[in-house]
């Protein structure tokens, strides 16, 4: 045996990872062979002193950073429609993990797909819509992004650069595109973006007003929730304000006071 | 119900991002050593980690159900290390044996019941980043051989040999080192 895998020997010996037949033919080797025993001991001494080593604990930043980029990109995937390939990727995935059963679905499943695809192709408009509103998230990511590169946390930085191909707008010129985003952009899923975006410059004062402005502009119920809750989390008493004024109009229909009286109780505000 | 670390991942790849969660709670201290053991910089090594979930999310597509998670996630742990250290210029302290002749008694005296221990820690940080990360993967991670080549893109062979190097380098600084 030559010492690299002597070597892989050992740490699988040390790791508990061979059988009783090798770990017996293993101690014997060591107990019998002289020129075995030096290196395992130093590989062992090795392994038992990592073992002392204590794991260090990273502070809150890391978990909030993460938590805060998870909630940012949880809804930029819900509001992104799932392309007909995306669906059919995963359903078929779903299906290979029945087999045999699941092929058999498959094969009546690929005769229904056929035709289906004919009509998809037949109907692209859908699809440029979809790649022009990708292309908006995605151009609204690299605005967030182009300001998370002057920001104090290298955390910041470093996600910004991964994300920003080619953005050197000033910060002023991130929110005035969002805002423009917010208000008039005619895609429901922009919109709601740009409104979520917005909320990372809460402190400034012209994004509370174009979200307070956007929530009364807003038709789509969808679209109006997410304001609100972007509003309760930049200024909860104008929230609460906006709402009570929305809800003692005659013009709000009974669908978005329900809606209204939802969002208070699950808030709890 | 399938909690394990394929599953969650393969439903971020579906769009379930948030399923992420769970993943970070179970890898993100493991992450967070590992690039500790790389700079003893937490700022960055706390940056590093958030910066391969980001990356998970990124590159979710390309994950491939029938691969094992840490393994592919691993991969990109490395390659944000190399990235980020690059970017920011940091290199490979060639601190030399020789110069740390004031290290027994600046550090080592003070901490006599780890003695062994601070040293093994010095001989890591002695060692290169490429060396350093197979004994770090070896013995810290406990991955298996055929993990690390997956992870390293090498062969097992090639692992194996580059592993007998690291071992051989990272003994001979801590006799070193031992006997100052």
């Amino acid at each position: 045996m030559n010492n690299d895998f002597f070597e892989q020997q050992v740490l699988e010996y040390l790791k508990g990872n061979l059988s009783l037949q090798e770990v017996t033919d293993f101690e014997s080797l060591i107990a019998n062979d002289n020129s075995k025993q030096q290196p395992f001991n130093e590989i062992k001494t090795i392994w038992e002193l990592t073992k002392t080593e204590k794991l260090e604990t990273p502070d809150d930043s890391l978990r909030e950073g993460f938590y805060n980029m998870l909630s940012m990109h949880t809804l930029e995937e819900k509001s992104k429609p799932k392309t007909f390939f995306q669906s059919v990727s995963i359903f078929f995935n779903n299906i290979l993990q029945h087999k045999p059963a699941g092929q058999l679905a498959m094969l009546t499943v690929v005769v229904l797909i056929s035709g289906y695809i004919g009509f998809q192709l037949n109907s692209n408009a859908s699809g440029q819509n979809e790649i022009v509103l990708n292309q908006e998230v995605e151009k609204l990511n690299q605005e967030v992004a182009s300001l998370q590169l002057k920001s104090a946390s290298a955390s910041d930085r470093i996600q910004a650069v991964n994300n920003l191909n080619s953005s050197n707008l000033k910060e002023e010129s991130i929110i005035k595109n969002l805002i423009n985003k917010l208000l008039y952009d005619d895609n429901m899923h922009v919109r709601m973006a740009a409104g979520k975006s917005l909320t990372l410059f809460k402190n400034h004062l012209q994004v509370k007003t174009a979200i307070l402005k956007a929530v009364q502009l807003e038709k789509e119920l969808l679209v109006k929730a997410t304001l609100i809750d972007a509003l309760i989390e930049i200024d909860r008493e104008a929230a609460l304000e906006e709402i009570y004024r929305i809800y003692e109009s005659e013009n709000t229909s009974p669908e978005m006071k329900a809606l209204y009286k939802e969002i208070v109780e699950t808030k709890s505000i | 119900m399938n909690l394990s670390d394929e599953f969650m991942m393969q439903k971020v790849k579906e769009g379930e991002v948030e399923r992420l969660a769970l993943l970070f709670e179970r890898y993100h201290l493991e992450l967070y050593n590992f690039f500790l053991k790389f700079s003893r910089d937490k700022d960055l090594s706390s940056d590093l980690t958030q910066n391969v979930f980001y990356r998970i999310i990124k590159y979710k597509n390309s994950y491939k159900s029938h691969k094992k998670f840490r393994t592919w996630m691993y991969m990109i742990a490395r390659n944000t290390r190399i990235d980020a250290f690059k970017k920011n210029k940091i290199s490979f302290n060639s601190e030399n044996i020789e110069s740390l002749k004031n290290f027994k008694s600046d550090e080592v005296l003070e901490m006599e019941e780890q003695e062994s221990s601070a040293l093994l820690k010095k001989a890591l940080s002695l060692m290169n980043f490429e060396k350093r990360e197979l004994i770090i993967m070896s013995f810290y991670l406990e991955m298996p051989t055929s993990e690390i080549a997956k992870v390293l893109e090498i062969s097992e062979n090639n692992t194996r040999v580059r592993f007998h190097r690291a071992l051989t380098e990272l003994k001979s600084i801590y006799n070193k080192i031992s006997k100052l």
